[in-house]
């Protein structure tokens, strides 16, 4: 991977920290009586922000699975010196 | 600030308060039970290594993300810089558990510039001289807010001791640092003073509005105890500093 670019893990990651963020200063709107409606909306965007970083870091992880299963597959199915 | 608080506002801010526990618990606690090496973290007696790993792990996506985007650290200083101008009005106008989390992220920003510059082999004089105005601005921001909102109660004092106490920590770093002199000791360091702030902040607001209106003045006495042991601790830092650099000078020049 080249210098600077994020694994799909970290993007997750990073939607997973700055969906709580939002989420929590769309809160503090409602919280405080400021304006709700608006803190509402921020708080929705916060929340998908949120899920879509969870759904990455799930798909990352169905992947990882996937290519440990592949690898371990290919190692035990491998002609080796004694059986060729 | 006209205040009163309804069945919703408590069960808001107790759901509110039971989320940010719960989160805390499972990234920390997850973070804590995987092997880490800690060694170039550092650490403090308030932020310890395991904490300040645990931040810097969930900082690491941010900051890989500017640098893949080619955010110049400066643009990052900036961006702390309008958002302690959001910190002030937020405290200014009560919004106290909203101030609490932005000043949480213009103490991450403040981070992330200097990493950026790091990472990216951008760091400049010019650079440090920015970083280091900014820093001093956003942190009086915070409190220049907090005076607005407490400019009719006695708390009001308080702050501005804080205040000074704030501006007085780094003024005595630079003024070492000046004299070559090395400076970062201290129990109260920026970090610890914007987690303690900025934590300090959205718990009191929590409990404020699950306590009701029945506490006595001042509102939000937890506010007001967090800025008070900032007001002590930020003394008691620049007496250690001061005392360090006495030694510090006093043996150079006797070498």
């Amino acid at each position: 991977m080249p210098e600077g670019e994020p694994s799909v893990d970290l993007a997750g990651k990073a939607k997973r920290v700055v969906g709580t963020f939002v989420l929590m200063v769309g809160a503090g709107v409602v919280l405080d009586r400021w304006a709700a409606w608006a803190g509402t909306v921020v708080m929705l965007v916060g929340i998908i922000v949120f899920v879509w970083g969870i759904a990455e870091a799930w798909a990352r992880d169905g992947v990882t699975r996937h290519e440990r299963e592949n690898h371990a597959t290919a190692a035990a199915t491998k002609p080796t010196e004694s059986n060729l | 600030m006209d205040y009163h608080t309804s069945t919703f506002d408590q069960a808001f801010a107790l759901a509110l308060l039971a989320y940010i526990i719960a989160t805390a618990v499972v990234s920390i606690g997850g973070y804590l039970r995987r092997p880490h090496d800690l060694s170039a973290v550092g650490g403090s007696p308030v932020l310890r290594p395991g904490i300040r790993g645990w931040y810097f792990e969930n900082l690491q996506p941010i900051e890989q993300l500017c640098v893949r985007w080619g955010i110049r650290p400066a643009y990052v200083s900036w961006a702390q810089l309008i958002g302690s101008v959001l910190v002030a009005a937020c405290y200014a106008g009560g919004l106290l558990f909203t101030a609490g989390w932005l000043l949480l992220a213009t103490g991450t920003l403040d981070i992330i510039d200097g990493r950026v510059a790091r990472r990216t082999n951008s760091g400049s004089a010019r650079g440090a001289f920015l970083d280091s105005v900014v820093d001093r601005f956003a942190d009086s921001m915070a409190y220049f807010g907090l005076v607005i909102f407490y400019r009719n109660s006695w708390v009001l004092c308080v702050v501005l001791f804080a205040w000074l106490g704030a501006l007085m920590v780094s003024y005595v770093r630079a003024r070492a640092e000046g004299l070559g002199a090395s400076c970062r000791v201290g129990l109260l360091q920026r970090p610890e003073r914007y987690v303690i702030l900025g934590f300090g902040t959205i718990f009191g607001s929590l409990f404020e509005h699950i306590s009701g209106a029945w506490l006595p003045a001042p509102r939000y006495w937890l506010v007001t105890a967090t800025i008070l042991v900032l007001a002590m601790l930020s003394s008691l830092t620049v007496l250690q500093r001061v005392l360090h650099v006495w030694q510090a000078l006093g043996k150079s020049s006797h070498a």
